[in-house]
């Protein structure tokens, strides 16, 4: 490692790289590990003329310049956690400051959760495949290299043939700890054959903690099975979280993605879904709702790879104060790939003459026998619409209020699991814009 | 032209062409055509070749040095081998008449069987395929008829050449204040070695009594690779500008980075319409046309508008984004777009809108047809400024696939940074209806005559906005052009 950083905070990590002690692993790992090391600080921290990054600045983390987290594993207190946001009973395990619990919970039959180091012995073989398979080259996938560079510890899910794991959350959070400093967590999701799970992500601390977050998630669907996967970004605007998630996708199989993203001050969410087998189907749909100076940052790739296969994109989002949305969905219809069904739709309601959204739903399709739109809007809500409601007793920025949190109930009522729907519209109705909570206390 | 005229012409031009550069040329260049590559000593050869004032040249200069500095843009999606900027001869002067075909029996015969398609008239048949002018064609006549017209009115419509020697003072003012020399990669290079162009002034108030095209300008013929056009319609004017022509362009050059800047002041309105059918190479893509144009207008004037239409059928790769600045207040910008690429060509094409005034609006309508291998991407960008409250812009870009091999790509960007603006884009790319060919079919209309009827259909929208004469064209364009596509 004597390459010379084009950063100093890219040197930083590198540094930070050199002087960590050997970590555990098969040989294969070490190699991926220098490798990966040796990417990010070629490629440096991206920048306005990287296109994946040319919308999300990254002067917070400029600033911050958080150091490599050190502090691997630990047992964590409940009360570095806030309420889950499903209230059932289910299996909870908790990430704080990036760090997993060596002590996970107990399952269901036909669901099992792994320590990253006992999935390497367990799950040997698809292992040595599935964890080099994320693409680390380029200025674009510095974070997906800076990850694997210092992987150490994660999470495992799988769930067996046939079987339905039900729901799963997982907690996200920081702590004073892990204030100033950079977590790298993974998570590996196997599903075999037929197996189903719920996954529900829960961003959120009990304070205001400067803590930031790398988490690169690498999910396996073999064929017919189904993941759903929900994510609740509820961080203060203090937070800086980064996930990059990769999904192969077999026959038949399905991952449907959820994001809300009512929390964090930066937020960035990187998709890839590759349909490697016919039939496959992939869904992402999101609501951004934002205020002050937050940003969030949504992009999605699909491969479509094989014949017959749909995948849609579906957000929205509601901006307020001085705060900026991305979008930036692609859908790539790979030769062959006959029979494909694309649908994309972005629509966003600005709120504030300082606020920006930034959308670019791509296309690129190589074979005739497809079906693709995408679509994508930037305005304000329909007057008449407010009018109807005025018309009917309610004050203007009550009804304002009303339809911009219908706007984004569009997203909620998609989910099928009608629990979480209720406690995220909830959820939702609450995180609208400052400037509208201020008009209505106004009248 | 007698032989005794073209001795003594050959004698000025290398009395001329000899002597020393007084700015310490010194290439040694005995003909016409300079040697290949480019550095300073070519730009102010060519500078001294067109007899131009010297803040002209430092211009060119100054152009070149920049391009020295930048990189060629890998970001559009397209394949292209790198292309070696020192091989290129960058300045030719038109072929003389004696290298020209002299009557049309000398012309390769599929160009003449495209031109009956085409329906183009016989007289003009010679001109396009270049046969010597003087010999069969009034288009002297034709072309003097229209300046004289054209100067009553206050028109001001020559070549770029002729606008730096008679008008200096309106070319520097407006000459790069659209399109930057520095500005991208090939509209420095335009800037530093342009070889010709048109140049329109419309006065104030003043409505062109016609349709200008540089067809009729029969000085434009041939003017070269890097073509620099400057439009300027002072306020309340109004002018139509037709480029091209559907007839296909022989041209030995294979790569063309052309400019084009418009600007429009308080109330003008300028229509620009483009068909353009340079060689789109064979049909396992060897050969033909690489064209990497810049175009932009200014909408400087409150209530200004710029309109592009496009139909692009032609040329192995397309490298095109005709844009509008909306900078004045209600000012309008339009893009209507027919993209076609068949066999091997490669197009990546598009607009952007950049709203800065109030009350701005656009509309973009982009229809790209793909067949064969061809790779077809549209690539827009809608900016609303922070200033620009109430701006409205609606786009609706559709492509259409015919065949297995072929592809159709959607790249839009849309940045919206005002509340009150209200921004529309929807995008379908699907393969040709089978619903409606089999309707067609089942009429007994050849699948050859369905293809085109429902492309027609397809890329209606776009051909009501040219010149009436051009649409016709257009349609038969289009014929002619996805020939083969289909079976």
């Amino acid at each position: 490692m004597t390459q010379i950083a084009s950063h100093p905070l890219i040197e930083q990590w590198a540094e930070d790289f050199r002087s960590q002690p050997d970590l555990p692993g098969p040989e294969w790992l070490q190699q991926l590990r220098q490798s990966a090391a040796a990417e990010f600080i070629s490629a440096g921290l991206p920048g306005r003329k990287t296109e994946a990054w040319k919308y999300t600045p990254l002067r917070i983390l400029e600033q911050r310049a958080p150091a490599m987290s050190r502090k691997l594993t630990g047992d964590h207190s409940e009360s570095d956690f806030p309420a889950p946001v499903i209230s059932a009973e289910i299996p909870t395990i908790d990430g704080l400051n990036g760090c997993l619990p060596e002590q996970l919970p107990a399952t269901p039959a036909g669901l099992e959760l792994l320590t990253l180091e006992k999935g390497l012995v367990t799950c040997k073989e698809q292992f040595e495949k599935l964890i080099p398979a994320i693409e680390t080259s380029g200025a674009s996938r510095v974070f997906a290299a800076l990850n694997t560079a210092f992987l150490q510890q994660g999470l495992v899910i799988r769930v067996g043939v046939n079987c339905d794991a039900g729901t799963l959350l997982l907690r996200w959070a920081f702590n004073e700890d892990g204030a100033k400093a950079i977590g790298n967590a993974r998570i590996v999701i196997l599903l075999e054959q037929g197996a189903r799970l719920e996954l529900v992500e829960q961003f959120d601390s009990v304070g205001d903690v400067a803590g930031t977050l790398n988490l690169v998630t690498q999910a396996e669907l073999a064929e017919g099975s189904c993941l759903v996967h929900t994510r609740v970004m509820k961080e203060s605007d203090e937070a800086v979280i980064l996930t990059s998630t990769a999904v192969e996708q077999a026959a038949e199989s399905s991952y449907q993605y959820s994001g809300f993203d009512l929390g964090g001050g930066l937020v960035r969410h990187e998709f890839s879904s590759r349909l490697a087998g016919p039939g496959a189907s992939a869904g992402f749909d999101g609501a951004f709702v934002l205020d002050r100076k937050r940003h969030v940052d949504n992009h999605i790739s699909v491969d479509h790879a094989s014949a017959g296969c749909s995948s849609s994109q579906f957000f929205r989002g509601v901006l307020g104060g001085k705060s900026r949305g991305v979008f930036n969905g692609k859908a790539l219809i790979r030769p062959g790939a006959d029979g494909s069904s694309v649908r994309q739709s972005n629509a966003n309601l600005l709120l504030s003459g300082l606020a920006e959204v930034d959308t670019k739903p791509e296309l690129e399709i190589y074979a005739d026998e497809v079906e693709a739109s995408h679509g994508a809007t930037v305005g304000q809500l329909d007057e008449e619409a407010v009018f109807y409601l005025r018309s009917r007793g309610l004050s203007d920025p009550m009804a304002r209020r009303l339809l911009t949190a219908a706007f984004c109930h569009a997203v909620t009522d998609r989910l099928a699991n009608r629990e979480l729907a209720e406690q995220l519209s909830a959820l939702v109705d609450s995180a609208m814009p400052k400037s509208m909570i201020g008009q209505e206390t106004q009248e | 032209m007698t032989s005794d005229q073209n001795v003594q012409d050959t004698t000025s031009v290398d009395h001329f062409v000899q002597q020393k550069y007084r700015h310490g040329f010194v290439t040694d260049i005995e003909s016409e055509t300079v040697p290949p590559g480019l550095n300073e000593d070519i730009v102010r050869w060519i500078s001294a070749r067109k007899g131009e004032p010297e803040w002209l040249l430092e211009w060119r200069l100054q152009a070149y040095r920049r391009w020295l500095d930048m990189q060629a843009p890998d970001w559009a999606h397209l394949q292209i081998d790198p292309i070696d900027f020192q091989a290129i001869s960058y300045f030719s002067a038109p072929k003389s008449d004696k290298d020209r075909p002299q009557s049309l029996d000398e012309v390769d015969p599929k160009l003449l069987e495209t031109y009956d398609k085409l329906g183009v008239p016989l007289h003009e048949r010679a001109r396009l395929a270049g046969v010597a002018v003087d010999a069969v064609f009034d288009s002297v006549s034709v072309g003097t008829t229209f300046r004289k017209d054209l100067k009553k009115a206050g028109v001001i419509f020559c070549s770029f050449s002729e606008a730096v020697k008679d008008y200096p003072e309106l070319v520097k003012k407006y000459l790069g204040t659209v399109v930057p020399p520095r500005d991208n990669f090939f509209a420095a290079l335009n800037s530093a070695v342009f070889s010709d162009g048109s140049f329109v002034f419309i006065p104030s108030g003043v409505r062109c009594p016609m349709e200008l095209s540089t067809y009729f300008r029969i000085n434009a013929a041939e003017t070269g690779q890097f073509e620099r056009t400057l439009i300027i319609a002072e306020d309340s004017s109004h002018v139509s500008y037709l480029e091209g022509c559907t007839a296909p362009m022989r041209d030995e050059n294979q790569l063309h980075a052309a400019v084009v800047e418009l600007v429009a002041l308080e109330d003008a309105e300028i229509k620009y319409s483009t068909v353009q059918n340079w060689y789109p190479g064979d049909e396992n893509g060897v050969g033909g046309i690489y064209n990497f144009v810049t175009k932009r207008g200014d909408c400087r004037g409150d209530r200004s508008k710029i309109s592009w239409t496009q139909v692009e059928t032609g040329s192995a790769i397309t490298w095109k984004y005709p844009s509008c600045v909306l900078r004045g207040e209600r000012s309008v910008g339009e893009f209507y777009s027919v993209a076609l690429t068949n066999n091997c060509q490669q197009a990546d094409t598009g607009t952007k809108m950049i709203h800065i005034g109030r009350d701005t609006r656009s509309k973009i309508i982009s229809k790209g047809i793909s067949a064969g291998r061809g790779q077809n991407a549209y690539r827009g960008l809608v900016r609303i400024s922070k200033s620009a409250a109430n701006a409205r812009n609606f786009t609706q870009c559709d492509s259409m696939l015919i065949g297995k091999g072929c592809g159709a790509h959607t790249f839009p960007y849309i940045e919206v940074g005002n509340p009150s603006a209200k921004v529309e884009h929807e995008a379908t790319t699907s393969r040709i209806g089978e619903d409606q060919l089999f309707y067609c079919l089942q009429r007994g209309i050849s699948e050859e005559d369905a293809v085109s009827m429902i492309v027609d259909g397809f890329c209606k929208q776009v051909f009501r906005e040219l010149p009436m004469e051009f649409a016709v064209e257009a349609k038969a364009l289009l014929e002619v052009s996805l020939e083969g596509a289909v079976g």
